[in-house]
This record gives structure tokens, sequence and C-alpha cells, in this order.
């Protein structure tokens, strides 16, 4: 399958790399499918591209490259609804603000991670209570 | 917006799946229990509208910038 994005013109992907978030991401609720998208020399960040509105995407990472004891606790609820045989299976990535005019302050949303059960390719953003902040800067903190 | 007056241990009931219970009055903080289905999320709501504008924000990126953060990571991996 072809998606003609706005920003990595046309992308090939299968079926089977289709990410469902049945409730969208929260201000976005109307789209509902997504892909992962990688380019090597950009890792370990990469995109979450919307299939839905093809000039929709997010810059996501792995949150435990920069912040080493990221655990979050998901309920019993949201557990049943990503389908997770085992919360260890799930993965857990959040999204990444990086400002054009000052990347120094690149932040990522810790409180609003994007939980994935890669078995079932079902994701859904939960939203944390106050333990973890909203706007971690992911290059401020390590200097600070 | 429908305003209902609720005591200590009354509910409201929304369609048939949804219940919104006062558990506890202290002061001028309301405990409230809410039951509902799981399909459907139940948020404080300025935690929430706080995410939503965080992913507002993080939309408008172009393809360059995760190239202006390259130095960045680059010295923090020397670190």
């Amino acid at each position: 399958m072809e998606l003609n994005t706005s920003r990595f013109g046309t992308i090939q992907f299968e079926e089977n790399d289709i990410i469902q978030f049945p409730e969208g991401i929260i201000g976005f609720t109307q789209y509902k499918r997504y892909l992962m998208y990688e380019r090597p020399q950009e890792l370990p960040f990469m995109w979450l591209q919307c299939i839905d509105d093809p000039s929709l995407a997010f810059v996501i990472v792995d949150p435990s490259i920069f912040y080493s004891n990221y655990t979050i606790k998901v309920s019993e609820s949201d557990v049943a609804l990503l389908g997770l045989a085992d919360i260890k299976d799930a993965k857990a990535l959040v999204i990444v603000v990086i400002p054009t005019d000052d990347p120094g302050k690149t932040r990522a949303n810790l409180r609003g991670p994007l939980v994935i059960n890669p078995a079932n390719k079902i994701g859904r953003q939960l939203v944390l209570s106050e333990e973890y902040p909203l706007q971690y800067f992911i290059f401020a903190e390590r200097t600070a | 917006m429908l305003i209902l007056t609720r005591k200590l241990d009354e509910s409201i009931k929304i369609g048939d799946a949804i219940e919104v219970r006062i558990v506890e009055i202290k002061g001028d903080q309301v405990k409230i229990g809410i039951e509902a289905p799981r399909s459907i999320p139940v948020h404080r709501k300025e935690v929430y509208l706080a995410i939503q504008k965080e992913n507002m924000d993080a939309v408008s990126q172009n393809v360059n910038n995760i190239d202006n953060i390259k130095n960045l990571i680059k010295n923090q991996a020397k670190k």
C-alpha cells in the first residue's frame, strides 16, 4: 500500500504496519490509523505518520533513552483496551516537540505517553497524573 | 448545561452505561466516583486540555527539525 504524505512524499507500507488508535490521539480523535516511520539518519527519533490525514505526523521517541526510570502505571482497563496479555509486552513512546527557532528547548511529553501493543498494533495515549512532566526538556535536563 | 442537585452517595445515570456518584464532600473539595465503560476515557479536564495543547504544538514540525537537534544528541552522547 502507498501513502502520499506531505512531509516524506510517497511511503510504502503493509497492512500489518498499521497501528490503530481506537480513540485517536488527544486533540485528533477523528484519526485512528497511523504508521511508524523511521529514517535511519534520525534515529532514535521516529515519526508517527497518520494515514487518515497524510499531513499529520508526530515526532516520537522511546523515553528510556533520556529518562532511565520511566515506568508508567497502566490501569487494568487500559491493559484490556490494548488487548495486552502481559503489560511487559507494551511499548511506550512519547511525543516530542522540537521548536524550530530553539531546538535546544526540545521537549518530550512524559505525562501523555503513547502505549502500543506490538502484538495487535493497538495504541492509546494515556493520561497520567502528576508524576511525570508534561514538558520534559531533553537537553536542558542533562546539561543542568 | 443541565444542572442537578445531589447529596452525598447520590448518583446520576448518563444513559445505561455511565454512573456518576458523589463519594465525599469535604470543604471545597468533592470526590466523585465514575463508572463508565472502558471504551469511554475519563480524565481530569485540565490535564486532558494540557495534553491536547501539547499534542497540537507537536504537529507543526517539519522534516528538518530532527536534523536541527542532531548536534545536541551527539554532544549529549559524549557525556
